[in-house]
C-alpha cells in the first residue's frame, strides 16, 4: 500500500511538473510551422528521458550518490568541471527563461509590462527556496502543475484529425524550411532532455531517501510520469497545429499562443494559459535553482539539503540566492522567449557530456552492483548518447543560423 | 589527443554547415513576407478573440505593441540589407497598427473587425495545413 501511494504521488509530481517553459515553448513553435510532422521528436525525447531518469533514480537508490557527485567521484574533479561550468552557464539561462515565464503569464493577465514583474517573480522564487522544504517544492507545486492537463482537454476538444496525429509519430524529412525543421526538433529535443532534471531526479530520490527497494517504484514513476507528462507537450503541438498552423501564425512571442486555449475556451482560456505558463515556470524555476545549488554543493563536497535551514547549509543558500538574483538580471537584456529557444539548444550541446559519463558509472560494480545496465539498457543508452551527440553537432551551426 | 580532434572536427563541420546555409537576400526578404503575414493573421485573430469577448482590450494591445516591435526590428534589417522595397509587407501591418489601437480605445468592434480584414487580404499569411506529410 506504502508503495502504491508513493508511485501515485511519483507519477502526479512527475505529471505537474514535466511541463516548463522549454516545452510549451517549443512544441507551440513546432505545431505552428511544421502541423504535426515535429510530433515524432517529443515521443524520442520522452523514450530518451524516461531511460535517462530511470538510470538516475537507480543510481541514486543503490549508491545513494547523484549524478554530479558520482562524475566527480569516478571520473575526477578535471573532468567534472567541464560539464559543471557547461550545466551552470545553461541552467542560468533556463532559469531565466522560467522566471520570464512567470512574469509574461501575469503580463498576459494584467496587460503591464512583464518586466515590472521580474523582480517579485524572483523575490518569490527566492523565499519558496528559502522557507519551503524538497517535499512542499516537489509534490506541493508539482501537483498545481496538474492543471496544465487543460492542453489535453483543449486538444481532445478541437477535435483534430486523429489518424494525421498518428502519423506524425513517424519520423520524417522536411519537405521545407530544413533549418528551422531541425532547428526546432533540436530545440524539443533540448528542452525534454533537460540535464538539469537528471541530477535533479537523482538528488531527489536522495533526499526522499530512496533504497534498493526503491528500485521498482523509481521505474513506474519514471516510465509512467514521463509519459502521461509528455501527452501535455504533444497536445500543445497538436494545438498549436490545429489552431495557428492553418491561420498562417507563427510564434514569434508568448502572445501568438494563448489562442491555443481561447479557441477552445473563450474568456476562461487566457486566464487558464496564463495560470498553465505561470505554475509550470514557477515550479521548474525552483527546481533549476535547486539543481544549480545540488551541483555546486556536491561538487565541492559542501553540505546539501533543501530539507536543511539555510543556516546550516550557507553556502547551498548562498548559491541558490546568487543564480535567481542571476537568471532575473538576465530577463533585463534578452527577450524570454529568444532566451528560452536558446537555452534549450544549449541543452542538447551540453547534454552529451552528462550522458556519456552517466553511461560509464551505470557499468560500473562499484557503484551498481548487481544493478548495472543490463545489455538491452546499454545498447539503448548507447543509442541516447549519439542522438544527444548528433543533437549537439546539428545544434551548433543551427543556434548561429536560427537566432 | 583524439578527444580535441573529434572536438576540432564537429566546431569546424558546424561552422562549414553554418557558411553553407547563409542566407540569400531572397530569402530574408520573403522571411519578412512571412513574418508580416503571420502578425497580420495575428492581428486578425486577437481582434476575432476580442470582437466575441474572448479576449480583453489590453491583450488587443499588448499584442499590437508587440507585434510593432518585432516588424519594426525585422524590417530595418531587411531595409538595410535587401533594400526599401523588401520591407514593404511589414510597412503594410505597422501602418494599420495606429488605427486599430484606435478602434480598439474606442471600443468599435466593427472598425476594428474591417482593419484586420483589408489587413489579411492586403498581407496575406502563408497557412501550414495540420497534417504530418505536407505536398
Amino acid at each position: 500500500m506504502k508503495n502504491f501511494v508513493k508511485i501515485g504521488l511519483g507519477v502526479v509530481t512527475s505529471i505537474g511538473g514535466f511541463l516548463d517553459v522549454g516545452a510549451i515553448a517549443t512544441t507551440a513553435l513546432a505545431g505552428a510551422a511544421f502541423g504535426f510532422q515535429l510530433l515524432w521528436v517529443v515521443l524520442l525525447g520522452t523514450g530518451c528521458v524516461i531511460l535517462l531518469t530511470e538510470m538516475c533514480g537507480r543510481l541514486a537508490a543503490v549508491s545513494h550518490h547523484s549524478l554530479a557527485d558520482a562524475i566527480r567521484e569516478r571520473l575526477g574533479f578535471p573532468y567534472f568541471s567541464i560539464p559543471f561550468v557547461g550545466e551552470f552557464l545553461v541552467d542560468l539561462l533556463v532559469l531565466a527563461a522560467e522566471i520570464g515565464g512567470v512574469a509574461v503569464a501575469l503580463h498576459l493577465v494584467t496587460g503591464v509590462s512583464y518586466l515590472w514583474f521580474v523582480p517579485l517573480c524572483a523575490l518569490a522564487v527566492w523565499a519558496f527556496l528559502w522557507l519551503g522544504t524538497f517535499t512542499i517544492i516537489e509534490r506541493g507545486v508539482s501537483i498545481a502543475g496538474l492543471i496544465t492537463l487543460c492542453f489535453v482537454v483543449a486538444a481532445c476538444w478541437m477535435h483534430p484529425p486523429w489518424a494525421e496525429v498518428a502519423r506524425g509519430a513517424i519520423p520524417s524529412l522536411p519537405s521545407r524550411d530544413g533549418v528551422r525543421y531541425w532547428f526546432l526538433a533540436v530545440s524539443i529535443l533540448g528542452a525534454l532532455i533537460s540535464p538539469y532534471l537528471l541530477n535533479f531526479y537523482a538528488t531527489g530520490a536522495i533526499e526522499d531517501k530512496w533504497t534498493i527497494k526503491d528500485i521498482p517504484v523509481n521505474r513506474v514513476i519514471a516510465t509512467a510520469g514521463m509519459s502521461f507528462g509528455s501527452v501535455i507537450a504533444l497536445a500543445i503541438l497538436v494545438l498549436a497545429a490545429v489552431v495557428l498552423g492553418p491561420r498562417g501564425i507563427q510564434v514569434d512571442s508568448y502572445e501568438q499562443t494563448v489562442f491555443i486555449l481561447t479557441q477552445p475556451f473563450g474568456r476562461w482560456g487566457l486566464y487558464l494559459f496564463a495560470a498553465s505558463l505561470g505554475i509550470a515556470c514557477f515550479g521548474a524555476a525552483l527546481q533549476v535553482s535547486l539543481n544549480l545549488a545540488y551541483v555546486t554543493a556536491q561538487g565541492f563536497g559542501w553540505n546539501w539539503s533543501e530539507n536543511l535551514k539555510p543556516h546550516e547549509d550557507a553556502r547551498f543558500a548562498a548559491v541558490y540566492t546568487a543564480a535567481v538574483l542571476v537568471g532575473a538580471a538576465l530577463l533585463f537584456v534578452g527577450d524570454p522567449l529568444k532566451l528560452t529557444t536558446v537555452s534549450m539548444a544549449l541543452n542538447a550541446v551540453i547534454a552529451p557530456f552528462i550522458v556519456f559519463p552517466l553511461l560509464v558509472i551505470m557499468n560500473d560494480r562499484a557503484y551498481l552492483r548487481d544493478h548495472r545496465n543490463h545489455a538491452i539498457g546499454n545498447v539503448l543508452v548507447a543509442g541516447v548518447v549519439l542522438i544527444a551527440f548528433a543533437v549537439a553537432v546539428v545544434a551548433i551551426p543551427l543556434e548561429v543560423l536560427g537566432g | 589527443v583524439r578527444f580535441r580532434l573529434w572536438i576540432v572536427t564537429v566546431l569546424l563541420a558546424g561552422c562549414c554547415g553554418a557558411a553553407a546555409c547563409g542566407e540569400s537576400h531572397d530569402v530574408r526578404a520573403a522571411e519578412l513576407r512571412d513574418a508580416a503575414g503571420s502578425w497580420a493573421a495575428t492581428l486578425r485573430l486577437v481582434t476575432e478573440e476580442w470582437t466575441r469577448g474572448a479576449l480583453p482590450s489590453h491583450f488587443v494591445q499588448s499584442t499590437t505593441s508587440v507585434a510593432t516591435t518585432e516588424l519594426q526590428s525585422a524590417a530595418r534589417l531587411v531595409r538595410f540589407t535587401v533594400g526599401d522595397a523588401a520591407s514593404a509587407p511589414a510597412d503594410e501591418v505597422l501602418a494599420r497598427v495606429p488605427l486599430l489601437n484606435e478602434a480598439v480605445a474606442r471600443g468599435d468592434r466593427a472598425a476594428a473587425m474591417e482593419i484586420v480584414r483589408a489587413l489579411a487580404s492586403a498581407v496575406p499569411p502563408k497557412p501550414t495545413p495540420p497534417v504530418a506529410r505536407p505536398r
